[in-house]
């Protein structure tokens, strides 16, 4: 049986908006194991986005438990948490966040550089995970010479840099046309097929089509 | 250093005329009596035979005065005109406080001013070159008994009282400068807020993927750093190219070889450590504000 990257339990999240308080996940479970590729889907404010956050360790549950690796996310400090994500989780963002004065290698190296990867095989792990997103012909190219699809792949590779266990993507064609979008999911087939994790929140139905399960998220809640 | 000098003023008034004839002449005494001066008794005034004169290079060239021409000098309006050749043409050391005045130097020998102007036995003042390591001080107190009203002082306390409204325009820069500064501090810190902002989102989703806030802090300080210090270092080409400028504009204006305007090592110095100071401070606050928001909140959670 394959091991499980990240499993929650019972997961509830609340936000404060003024004086009112909302609950963006209503006791939401699911396991993630190794090799999976899942598609997250549902409406828009329907808890997406925040499962996801919940699952990476960006944010922490109201109430329930998340276990990442084996460890329960909840006995972990900011910068655990932070150092968590680093090494082991992937994000990518429905508007890429690529940082504009970085070249497309400088981009994928600085979460290398985060981890204190020595500067010679950064700049070659960067490279060839530029190279694995079909970007080899970019590497000096700053985000504002790229197209929408291109930058997307950026910022796949930049995810992938520090092989992590588990990559989480948001909305990732969310900002692309449908060609490109199919690209995106090629691509995230591909990564699966050599063994990478993904889960993968969107609206998208032919890239949910595309993962090997799905999930959908409707009112804070999952319908299997 | 200041050259070992002791400057001494005897006597009542300075000899100073406006002499007659289209354009007035100033008659001082103060560069001739380095050399020659000498007590004389007081005699009625009268043209001294052979009287020379040298006359200051912009006042001649505008007169069309050269070597071996002739002028007429009084004492004063009602004076005996008295002719003399001019025996040269000087060029008029550079001073601030002369740059105003419409009045040309003219310089005499001293018994020939002294029986132009009647007053033999008066002189302004006169300086002394002394040989290195001679005790100023101990000498100004030796000599100041032996000549009943007269003041010695070193040369460099001369120009320290002479000089009080340079000090005040002095004064006056600074403070232009001190403005300058806070302005361009603010300025620059506007600017950091300003990219900071624009970067709001990727740095947010930097933090998120876990790369730590010390570096992003450090990394927006060092740019802040990097991009005060081309800011000065262009100041700096900026400011030597002005002072070029007003310097050749000056000097042409005012017809002298005073310098206005220095960039000085100094100066240099000064400017860009101030602008890589106030460029890591700008830089610190803009990461701080950065740095200490949710990034879930700037992603628009």
């Amino acid at each position: 049986m394959s091991e499980i990257v990240v499993a929650a339990r019972d997961l509830t999240r609340d936000y404060r908006t003024g004086r009112s308080r909302v609950r963006a996940l209503r006791g939401v479970s699911i396991a993630v194991p190794d090799g999976d590729f899942l598609a997250v889907t549902g409406p828009s404010g329907s808890g997406k986005s925040t499962l996801l956050h919940l699952l990476g360790g960006v944010d922490t549950p109201t109430s329930g438990e998340v276990v990442f690796l084996g460890r329960d996310l909840a006995g972990m400090s900011v910068e655990e948490r932070a150092a968590l994500r680093l090494e082991q989780v992937g994000l990518v963002f429905q508007r890429f966040h690529l940082l504009p004065m970085l070249t497309a290698l400088e981009n994928v190296e600085l979460p290398l550089a985060a981890a204190r990867v020595p500067r010679k095989l950064r700049r070659a792990r960067a490279a060839a995970v530029l190279e694995r997103v079909a970007l080899a012909d970019r590497l000096h190219h700053r985000p504002g010479e790229l197209s929408g699809g291109q930058c997307q792949r950026v910022a796949i590779a930049r995810a992938l840099a520090n092989e992590p266990a588990l990559v989480l993507a948001d909305e990732p064609t969310g900002e692309l046309d449908r060609a490109t979008s199919r690209q995106v999911l090629a691509l995230f087939q591909s990564l699966n097929a050599d063994g990478t994790t993904l889960v993968v929140a969107t609206h998208d139905l032919e890239l949910a089509a595309g993962a090997k399960r799905m999930i959908e998220v409707v009112d804070g809640r999952t319908i299997p | 250093m200041l050259r070992p000098r002791v400057a001494k003023r005897v006597g009542k008034r300075v000899l100073k005329r406006i002499l007659p004839r289209r354009c007035a002449l100033v008659v001082s005494a103060a560069s001739i009596a380095l050399s020659t001066w000498v007590p004389l008794e007081a005699h009625a005034q009268e043209c001294p035979t052979g009287l020379e004169v040298l006359v200051e290079r912009p006042f001649a060239d505008a007169a069309g005065l050269t070597a071996g021409s002739t002028v007429v000098m009084r004492s004063t309006i009602e004076g005996e005109p008295c002719n003399a050749v001019v025996a040269g043409i000087f060029e008029p050391p550079p001073d601030p406080a002369s740059l105003n005045t419409t009045r040309p130097r003219v310089l005499f020998h001293l018994p020939h001013l002294q029986a132009m102007t009647g007053r033999g036995n008066e002189v302004d003042y006169f300086t002394v070159r002394m040989r290195p390591g001679t005790d100023l001080a101990a000498l100004a107190a030796d000599l100041e008994p032996l000549l009943p009203g007269a003041q010695v002082l070193p040369v460099s306390e001369v120009a320290e009282r002479s000089s009080t409204t340079f000090r005040v325009v002095s004064r006056f820069h600074t403070a232009i400068a001190v403005i300058t500064l806070i302005a361009g501090g603010v300025f620059l810190g506007c600017i950091m807020i300003l990219k900071v902002q624009e970067r709001r989102l990727p740095i947010a989703a930097a933090r998120l993927t876990g790369i730590p806030r010390r570096l992003l802090f450090w990394w927006t300080v060092a740019e802040a750093a990097m991009l005060s210090t081309l800011g000065g270092a262009a100041g700096f080409g900026v400011g030597v190219a002005s002072s070029a400028v007003v310097n050749a504009y000056y000097q042409r204006y005012y017809d002298t070889t005073l310098v206005f305007s220095q960039v000085t090592g100094a100066v240099v110095t000064e400017a860009l450590a101030l602008a890589v100071l106030l460029g890591m401070a700008a830089g610190v606050f803009a990461a701080t504000r950065l740095l200490t928001s949710d990034p879930l909140d700037e992603m628009g959670r």
